[in-house]
């Protein structure tokens, strides 16, 4: 009666059973099987599912308003089930004529996980730059919101990171 | 290097046998690799998101945060042997299981006045590496030296959405080491509240000795 390995369960004869070629057959297609999971393991730590979308198209955005980044680049959708530090920089490609705050909130499926916030008495238009930790799962949709106080608009545009950390078993 | 020795005639018998024994040297060869990769490809990482708004916290002095110290809070992830009720801040036992490493520590919140907001005031959120002091029957904090420290300062506006923090850091941390997340301000109008949903993690990237030069 042929047993198994307590780990893995690679099948072996034992004492007493005929041997054919088909026990050496099993064994080896058992031991070739784990190893291929182990191949795809070894690809997944040599090249983790990390994304940085550099530079995202311009959006404007107007004063007082909570408004969603849409444009290309702007957000991602993640592809494997893990955790990620998520970083995102929000940069003015042409700064509004006055700003007094700014605020860039990072959301995963329109909840707020993280944000940052400037205070810009000096009307000085200068980068929110959020980074936290997001769970997150296959699907998930990493979006930022962008808000700022002052008169006129604001064009902005993205940079946004994902760095993966560790697969959900 | 496994070795694989070939039946010859006379020990037909002893096939099964030799059988067994290469299943088995396989399977240990194996599972020493899968353990390697496996870690390799699954950081030891653990997540927590407070469930309690944190309140009271004073102007001109520093006051512990986050999943730790007087808040509620949740674990979020966590593939690691530590227990799921080890709080990962103001916890000499987080680092006790993981051990020496070069870690990722992060901390995200919202940091809002409890009354008027004073513009302009700052919101200091700082991580904190801590040796603690092995003679030391007291609190944790009672003696312990301060090793290293991530922090960024951000300043009130004053439009009622309070200030949102957030802050990596890398750190190498030996076994026993503790972290603490602090917040200070100078909002004297009123205490600072710490808003539900504020999110510390611990990350290990790897081992703290450098086994290679190239």
């Amino acid at each position: 009666m042929p047993a198994t390995t307590p780990i893995f369960a690679f099948p072996y004869p034992c004492p007493g059973d005929t041997v054919s070629a088909a026990d050496f057959t099993n064994l080896a297609n058992a031991i070739d099987a784990k190893l291929l999971e182990l191949s795809a393991d070894a690809s997944f730590a040599l090249n983790r599912p990390n994304v940085d979308l550099n530079f995202s198209l311009t959006q404007v955005i107007p004063p007082g308003v909570v408004t969603t980044l849409t444009t290309a680049d702007s957000t991602y959708t993640i592809t494997t089930a893990g955790v990620y530090v998520v970083r995102v920089s929000v940069v003015d490609t042409v700064a509004p004529p006055t700003v007094t705050y700014q605020r860039a909130q990072v959301l995963q499926n329109a909840v707020v996980r993280f944000g940052f916030t400037q205070d810009s008495e000096s009307n000085i238009a200068v980068p929110c730059r959020p980074a936290g930790v997001i769970v997150a799962a296959a699907g998930d949709v990493i979006t930022t919101t962008f808000l700022y106080t002052g008169t006129g608009t604001y064009t902005v545009h993205a940079e946004l990171s994902a760095k993966l950390l560790c697969r959900i078993p | 290097m496994m070795t694989l020795s070939c039946p010859e005639p006379e020990n037909y018998a002893a096939i099964a046998k030799q059988l067994h024994e290469t299943a088995l040297e396989a399977e240990a060869r194996i599972y020493e690799l899968e353990a390697a990769l496996r870690a390799a490809a699954n950081l030891p990482t653990i997540v927590q998101t407070t469930t309690v708004l944190r309140t009271g916290l004073s102007s001109g002095s520093e006051s512990l945060i986050g999943p730790a110290f007087g808040s509620g809070w949740a674990e979020t992830f966590n593939n690691t042997a530590v227990d799921s009720d080890e709080q990962i801040a103001n916890n000499d036992t987080i680092f006790q299981v993981l051990g020496d490493g070069v870690y990722e520590v992060g901390f995200t919140c919202n940091a809002i006045p409890s009354g008027a907001a004073d513009s302009n005031s700052f919101r200091q959120l700082r991580i904190q590496h801590y040796v603690p002091d092995p003679t030391s029957s007291g609190p944790l904090q009672v003696g312990m030296r301060l090793l290293d420290h991530a922090s960024y300062s951000l300043f009130e506006s004053a439009v009622g959405n309070g200030v949102d923090v957030s802050l990596v850091g890398e750190f190498r941390i030996n076994a026993g080491d503790v972290i603490f997340f602090t917040i200070q301000h100078n909002n004297t109008s009123s205490t600072m509240n710490i808003s539900i949903g504020a999110i510390g993690w611990v990350t290990k990237l790897s081992e703290a000795t450098l086994t290679a030069v190239l």
